[in-house]
């Protein structure tokens, strides 16, 4: 068992001081005790230290290949684009370098996405920035189906020499298709394993959502109607567009994965309708945010600097801690394993010299499945 | 006449110290003092810095802000005339948007000078430019002239060339084609006469590479490997070349070798991004201490629009948090931007005589919880924020 105490623990929305005992056998947390037991040990080195959950980021490419963040690489088969049985878990290199970058900044758990190039990408995956048991890092195939709308898929489609979707109306058809397809498949259910259907079916069965590249309101618009048309729940990626859409998106609880707004230049002129507080303007409407790096799009550290934005510009300091945590946790379906501090979930937890994201606050480690990882060990 | 007095402010002069509670006085848009209680004369705009720091403008030290339009990269895309792997006459100044609202983006995020470049997948892809972030005409914001030629070497402009089935597709006919074409400036530059390819621009071209072979103006070139550097540090000692290292790589190895011989580098965007091209996989930034340790003058870059030129001092910020001197990181984003561009007499740091390029915050730049209040370039109001 091992004890972690602070005066300084994220629980409920604030730090607060709390005992933790963590099952190292199971990587789970056992008790989580109100207030400090002088008695027992601490395994950190200092009471003061913030203990938050692990970061998740669930909008990644990480180590997915590529020549660069916005090339097709890895991350997209150059010509075909309804593709629901390819899985990003495939592609990622887990011992890349950037996974250890990762953890040095706090992230415990990171979604790995199929490119926004093909209008069906495929499902995404979940890995663990670290542990020594390289199987564990694999934490799931499949807990959603990313797929693209807006300019990217017909641009793509373009660049393989004149193929479909070249128009709007051909990518929604695409997809609908794709999704009709699936569900056509199911219904006949002729024995022989079709693993495209296997990929849609847990968006079917609204196990897992859709994730949705979008930027435009129109998009935005097409997106929710077909979540409701299909009766599957949807995640907005970027959704740059959102202020327009901001009471429809929070009435229907909606997340919206806020990537980098202030490091980025806008490239295409759908994605110009953002502003640097959008994320923060969406936290204060009551639209569930996740902020994430769209890694390698720019560095994991850089976070922080979306982050402390949204607090500049005055959206309130849970939603911006739940951020990077519980929203992120919900959108990849693990709200019940990870992303807060409680008995029976997994001991991911990262360790800060302060508040974090403040300027001034340094990480000192994560702890991830009941490992110590990150500073070569204890914080 | 136009004068304003900045009065009460923690004033950053960068080369002669912090001054708490000090007064600077702008007229013309130069500065015209510095100091304690300072005069307010009639006419003279007061602007009041109690509780803020001042600053001198911040200098991106590599940028493609405004041949890459901000928004529409599919269009506007003037980096790289790909025809031609040596196109020195090219100028950045001709292909720049005046009006891409990055500029303004940039001016309010504290940023006043920016440095422009032509392309990196040709060898010689044009003549460099620096332009101050103000909106206005080429008249009232370019710095000097051309800056530099700018090239690219090592793993991109094979990479495209040879794709492309054309030459030089390896290291070698980088070089190769690259010492001819200086060869022929050199011929040029002694005895007029041109190169025996017989190119319908080749006198432009040798003419374009006159100042560079007269160490008038630096070569420019965006490198990573140490033995790309190393092959770039040859030719430019066997032509007798000045040198600025773009990104640099791998150069904090040499870094010592650099300061001996007066060779700057412009520093980024590798470690503000997520590094996927393996020619960068050199982790500069927990390097970037070695440049400082040995002496090297080296600046920030964004690469704009790898990142946003007015984000550089945020993304800076993740170096200064995890240790870098924030001092040290000031003066590269203030006077050594002004070294690399060639004008440190004009701008980069609070002293009178220079260019009344400053802006007021109310905290550190690199802290992103800090809001940058005001900007002031020439002396002119360029931002302003509550």
């Amino acid at each position: 068992m091992i004890t972690i105490q602070s005066k300084n623990v994220w629980l409920d929305g604030e730090y607060r001081p709390a005992t933790i005992s963590i099952h190292s056998d199971t990587g789970r947390i056992e008790r989580v005790t109100p207030g400090l037991c002088p008695d027992a040990e601490n395994a950190l080195e200092s009471a003061e230290t913030y203990v938050l959950p692990g970061l998740i980021d669930c909008h990644t490419h990480a180590a997915m290949g590529g020549p660069g963040g916005d090339r097709i690489g890895d991350q997209n088969d150059p010509k075909h684009f309804d593709t629901p049985f390819f899985r990003a878990i495939d592609a990622t290199d887990p011992f890349h370098a950037c996974y250890a970058a990762a953890e040095k900044a706090g992230f415990t758990m990171v979604a790995v996405l199929p490119g926004s190039y093909c209008v069906v990408g495929g499902q995404v995956g979940l890995v663990l920035t670290g542990l020594r048991d390289p199987f564990g890092r694999i934490v799931a195939e499949n807990v959603g189906m990313k797929v693209a709308l807006g300019a990217r898929p017909k641009m793509a489609a373009e660049m393989a020499g004149g193929k479909s979707p070249q128009t709007k109306m051909a990518v929604y058809a695409m997809l609908r298709e794709s999704l009709l397809r699936a569900r056509r498949n199911r219904q006949e259910d002729s024995g022989a394993r079709d693993l495209g259907t296997e990929g849609w079916s847990k968006v079917l069965d609204k196990q897992a959502p859709l994730r949705v590249h979008c930027h435009r309101a129109d998009d935005i618009l097409k997106a929710l109607r077909f979540g409701e048309e299909m009766d599957v729940n949807i995640v907005l990626e970027h959704a740059t567009g959102a202020l327009e859409l901001a009471e429809e998106i929070a009435a229907r609880k909606i997340p919206v994965v806020c990537t980098n707004t202030i490091l980025r230049v806008p490239q295409l002129s759908e994605e110009t309708c953002a502003t640097e507080h959008y994320a923060a303007e969406l936290m204060r409407r009551g639209v569930p945010v996740a902020l994430s790096t769209n890694f390698p799009e720019v560095a994991w550290d850089a976070i922080r600097i979306q982050a402390c934005e949204c607090l500049r510009c005055g959206a309130p300091y849970r939603a911006v801690i739940d951020a990077l945590t519980l929203v992120p946790a919900k959108i990849v379906g693990m709200e019940a394993q990870t992303g807060s501090i409680e008995e029976g979930k997994w001991a991911d937890l990262s360790f800060w010299t302060g508040e974090y994201p403040r300027f001034e606050t340094q990480p000192l480690g994560v702890m991830i499945h009941g490992e110590w990882r990150g500073r070569g060990g204890r914080a | 006449m136009s004068c304003k007095l900045i009065r009460g402010g923690k004033v950053y002069t960068v080369t002669q110290g912090v001054l708490d509670r000090a007064d600077i006085l702008i007229r013309e848009g130069k500065i015209a003092a510095v100091g304690r209680d300072l005069p307010l004369e009639p006419g003279c705009e007061k602007i009041d810095a109690s509780g803020l720091s001042v600053y001198p403008g911040m200098i991106d030290t590599h940028t493609h802000l405004g041949l890459d339009e901000w928004g529409n990269w599919d269009e506007i895309n003037e980096l790289n005339e790909m025809g031609d792997p040596i196109t020195p006459q090219l100028r950045a100044v001709d292909g720049f948007h005046w009006q891409d609202r990055a500029l303004a983006e940039s001016a309010r995020a504290g940023v006043t000078s920016i440095i422009v470049h032509t392309g990196s997948i040709q060898l010689f892809s044009g003549q460099s430019m620096a332009v101050k972030t103000r909106p206005g005409t080429p008249q009232k914001t370019l710095l000097d002239g051309c800056i530099g030629i700018k090239g690219g070497f090592g793993g991109t402009p094979k990479a495209f060339y040879g794709a492309l089935g054309g030459y030089p597709a390896t290291r070698m006919g980088e070089a190769y084609v690259l010492r001819q074409a200086l060869a022929d400036a050199c011929a040029y530059r002694d005895h007029r006469i041109l190169p025996k390819s017989g190119e319908w621009d080749a006198e432009e071209k040798m003419r374009a590479l006159l100042p560079l072979v007269r160490r008038e103006i630096p070569w420019r070139v965006h490198v990573y490997k140490l033995y790309d550097i190393l092959t770039c540090l040859r030719i430019a000692r066997e032509f007798d070349l000045r040198v600025v290292l773009e990104h640099g790589g791998e150069s904090p190895m040499i870094a010592d070798y650099l300061t001996e011989n007066g060779i700057m580098v412009t520093v980024g965007p590798s470690g503000f991004i997520g590094s996927v091209k393996p020619e960068t996989f050199y982790p500069v930034l927990e390097n970037v201490e070695k440049y400082f340790d040995a002496g090297t003058t080296i600046g920030f870059q964004s690469d704009h629009p790898i990142i946003h030129t007015a984000s550089l001092p945020r993304a800076v910020g993740m170096l200064v948090r995890k240790g870098l001197d924030e001092t040290k990181a000031l003066e590269a984003m203030t006077i050594n931007g002004a070294k690399i561009i060639g004008c440190e007499d004009r701008i980069g740091s609070i002293e009178v005589g220079k260019d009344a390029d400053l802006f007021l915050a109310d905290g550190s730049p690199f802290d992103p919880m800090t809001t940058i209040r005001q900007v002031l370039i020439d002396g002119e109001t360029i931002a302003r924020e509550e």
